[in-house]
């Protein structure tokens, strides 16, 4: 119960962490590159 | 996987830059980032229905890609003060522009299929289908409107990827890294008071990623504490 109350709190201190914020800043531009990017050749999601 | 190299040396550069400069690295707090996950998931669930046997017209695939691509262009003008993003918007829009002047897929030139795979046989493809499950279309230069705009260039020999991409592509490429390059560097606006204490930073570049406040950096007015 401890440990789960640990990886509990260290998950939410990561959340609200500028790190949280950095991984999600990279995932949102990633996907929005990848479905705006246009053709599946040049890598898109349709590749 | 040539789109994310950009957002790759982007997040090297922008770190590398924040160390030389001695500022820590920052990220920015997006508006409405469920809008380009909808836009994302939206194309993703039409590639992938073909892998469990289920086919999907080309018109409605066409017209997923068209609306992805509007809600994405939503979601660029919404973040419009940070830094790329109009960049982004205008790739997204050469890319739209192109694909809907061409009944809504990216139409790619015979030559440039034959370029890409000279192995493929013509058989395989004919103008003005489909090319297998991708966002083009085959369609010859004459036939193509904003041509220039369409998937024509492909990357040097010596390199070992073989793709082909548009110019709103490379656009979207170099707002990618701007961005993220960035964010490595001093914030736009310090405003301070009489006394010489910085009280407001009204820049959408504001979090510094560790989550702390080091040398240079203001506590985040949207955030309580860290």
């Amino acid at each position: 119960m401890n440990t789960f109350n640990r990886v509990k709190s260290d998950f939410a201190r990561f959340v609200v962490s500028g790190k949280a914020r950095l991984v999600m800043l990279v995932i949102v531009l990633a996907l929005f590159i990848l479905a705006a990017g246009a053709p599946g050749a040049s890598g898109g999601v349709g590749d | 996987m040539i789109l994310l190299t950009a957002i790759l040396l982007g997040l090297i550069s922008g770190m590398v830059r924040a160390e030389l400069e001695r500022h820590p690295y920052r990220t920015l707090k997006l508006k409405e980032p469920g809008l380009v996950v909808v836009a994302f998931l939206a194309q993703f669930g039409v590639f992938q229905l073909s892998r469990f046997g289920i086919i999907v017209e080309d018109n409605w695939v066409a017209l997923t890609l068209v609306t992805g691509q509007v809600i994405l262009l939503v979601f660029a003008f919404l973040n419009r003060k940070s830094p790329g993003f109009i960049l982004l918007a205008f790739g997204t829009l050469l890319n739209l522009a192109v694909m809907l002047l061409n009944g809504g897929l990216m139409p790619m030139s015979p030559e440039t299929i034959s370029n890409l795979n000279p192995q493929a046989s013509p058989e395989s493809w004919s103008i003005g289908e489909r090319l297998g499950n991708s966002k083009n279309i085959a369609l010859g230069e004459e036939m193509t409107r904003l041509s220039i705009l369409s998937d024509r260039y492909i990357l040097p020999d010596w390199l070992p990827y073989r793709v082909a991409f548009s110019l709103g592509d490379v656009v979207l490429s170099v707002g990618a890294f701007w961005l993220l390059w960035s964010l490595g560097g001093v914030p736009r606006k310090h405003k301070e008071n009489t006394n010489g204490k910085t009280v407001t930073n009204h820049s959408p570049l504001r979090t510094d990623w560790r989550g702390s406040h080091r040398k240079g950096m203001q506590p985040d007015p949207d955030r309580g504490c860290d």
